[in-house]
């Protein structure tokens, strides 16, 4: 019931494309049964730097951004979310399992540490109503967000599973 | 335990290309055993965030935009919205000029997004998947989360004019909420997207005003002391109807978002118009006006019987 379409098909998140791994490193040594053993992931973590941008210049087929249309009524016109372009960076975001053990919670959580800086640089998006998924529609724009510059954002998200 | 990789990445998605480099140095990590593994269910998950807070605001000197446009007055002059602040921290942010950070719900007692049994949540639909995205629930009919400040300060931009509005809710908490969204069966009347909204926010005080500067010695103010709302709109018997208008309806109305509850089509259970799960209250210790108090506002009661907003383009 709920469909999804996308403009700029070939620029709408093709995450996971490439993946390039460079363990950049001399001497290294064998690492043997018992140490490769002791491996799990569960503890681990990383920190992450870089930034992610959306059709920044424009995609390779529309000037414009991402869109991301749902239908939410057979036959119905579509909710859209359009235009959305802009880069977000950050530095320092860190993503490590830990355990907790505090009142009537006992477990492993997912914490995700809120980056030392997190900057928009030209990220807006527009909310709309269409007749159609596709641009070209009858098209309502109910309003647009445009957001720039450095944001506070302090804290860590733990995530958890839930039954 | 505080084991480290670390990875340098960099993530760069624009007209179709990605790359993605990574370099790792990990140690002292523990197994996970298959006692652990099998308590992961994957229906859902749950959010709490830590010492947590969030400011960003309109700023042009110091690089910063942040402003909502798009929208067109009376005159069809363009309306530009400049957000001088939006905030999210703990009680005593001062208006956000002094931002403290706040736990926002607990992992007994997480904010929560997943997939429920229909048959097993009073209120929603029987026989159906629902999708629910949840605020933590109350504790013992209390809300029990740590207050939270917000607020919203913006300039608006009108026709050569330019206005501030300012809304700052102090010790705010949000407990109890919900929506639930379902879809219909094959055959049903309305092949719609339907759901269901409980939006409770209970606050020492929710304070509107057009002051030039966000502080607390503005005079102007409209504050509504101890205010509680917690309104319900939609149930399994009238379901809120989410659609936009499509090639069936007339021209002016395609492509125009609707939000609907209907009259009730089917007799309703015994004790249905009396049932307080069914209703809305928003009750206010007491109303101020610039200092002067107004005495206490109440509401309690309210079902929503029937409801129909349809947007229209003012182009």
């Amino acid at each position: 019931m709920i469909g999804m379409a996308k403009r700029c098909r070939a620029a709408f998140l093709p995450v996971l494309a490439g993946l390039i791994v460079l363990p950049a490193y001399a001497d290294m040594e064998p690492m043997g049964e018992d140490d490769m053993s002791n491996v799990s992931g569960q503890y681990g973590g990383m920190s992450l730097s870089g930034d992610i941008s959306f059709n920044k210049n424009g995609g390779p087929v529309h000037d414009g951004g991402t869109r991301i249309a749902a239908q939410l009524s057979e036959g119905g016109g579509w909710f859209v979310l359009d235009d959305i372009q802009g880069t977000f960076a950050f530095e320092g975001l860190t993503v490590r399992t830990r355990s907790v053990s505090a009142g009537d919670f006992n477990g492993a959580v997912i914490e995700i540490g809120m980056p030392d800086t997190a900057r928009f640089d030209d990220f807006g998006y527009t909310i709309a109503t269409s007749t159609a998924a596709s641009p070209g529609g009858q098209q309502n724009e109910i309003f647009s967000v445009e957001m720039g510059g450095e944001v506070t954002l302090d804290g860590n998200m733990l995530v958890i599973p839930l039954d | 335990m505080r084991a480290f990789i670390l990875i340098s990445t960099c993530l760069f998605v624009s007209g179709g290309s990605l790359a993605f480099a990574s370099m790792v140095s990990a140690a002292d990590m523990e197994p996970m055993s298959d006692e652990e593994m099998s308590d992961v269910s994957g229906q859902g998950v749950g959010i709490v965030m830590e010492d947590f807070r969030f400011a960003h605001g309109h700023d042009s000197g110091a690089g910063k935009t942040f402003k909502l446009t798009g929208i067109t007055n009376e005159a069809g002059e363009d309306v530009t919205v400049l957000v001088d602040n939006l905030y999210i921290g703990g009680a005593g942010s001062k208006f956000g000029n002094s931002l403290q950070t706040v736990n926002l719900g607990r992992l007994s007692n997480p904010f929560s997004m997943r997939l429920r049994d229909g048959d097993s949540i009073a209120s929603s639909p029987k026989g159906k998947a629902v999708f629910e995205l949840a605020a933590p629930s109350k504790e013992g009919g209390s809300a029990t989360s740590d207050p939270m400040d917000l607020g919203f300060a913006t300039t608006v931009q009108s026709g050569g004019k330019s206005q501030k509005l300012n809304i700052h809710a102090e010790s705010a908490v949000v407990d109890g909420s919900y929506i639930r969204f379902w879809g219909s069966k094959p055959g049903e009347s309305r092949q719609e997207l339907r759901g269901q909204i409980q939006a409770n926010f209970q606050t020492d005080r929710l304070s509107i005003n057009a002051c030039a500067q966000t502080g607390s010695s503005c005079g102007s103010r409209v504050a509504f002391n101890d205010f509680m709302m917690e309104l319900t709109i939609g149930n399994e018997h009238q379901p809120v109807f989410f659609s936009v208008l499509g090639g069936s309806h007339p021209v002016e109305e395609q492509g125009q978002l609707r939000v609907e509850v209907r009259t009730i089509s089917e007799t309703p259970p015994d004790g249905y118009y009396t049932n307080d799960a069914y209703r809305s209250d928003i009750t206010v210790g007491d109303v101020g006006i610039g200092g002067e108090s107004l005495g206490a506002a109440r509401m309690e009661g309210m079902l929503f019987q029937k409801l129909k907003t349809t947007t229209r383009s003012l182009d």
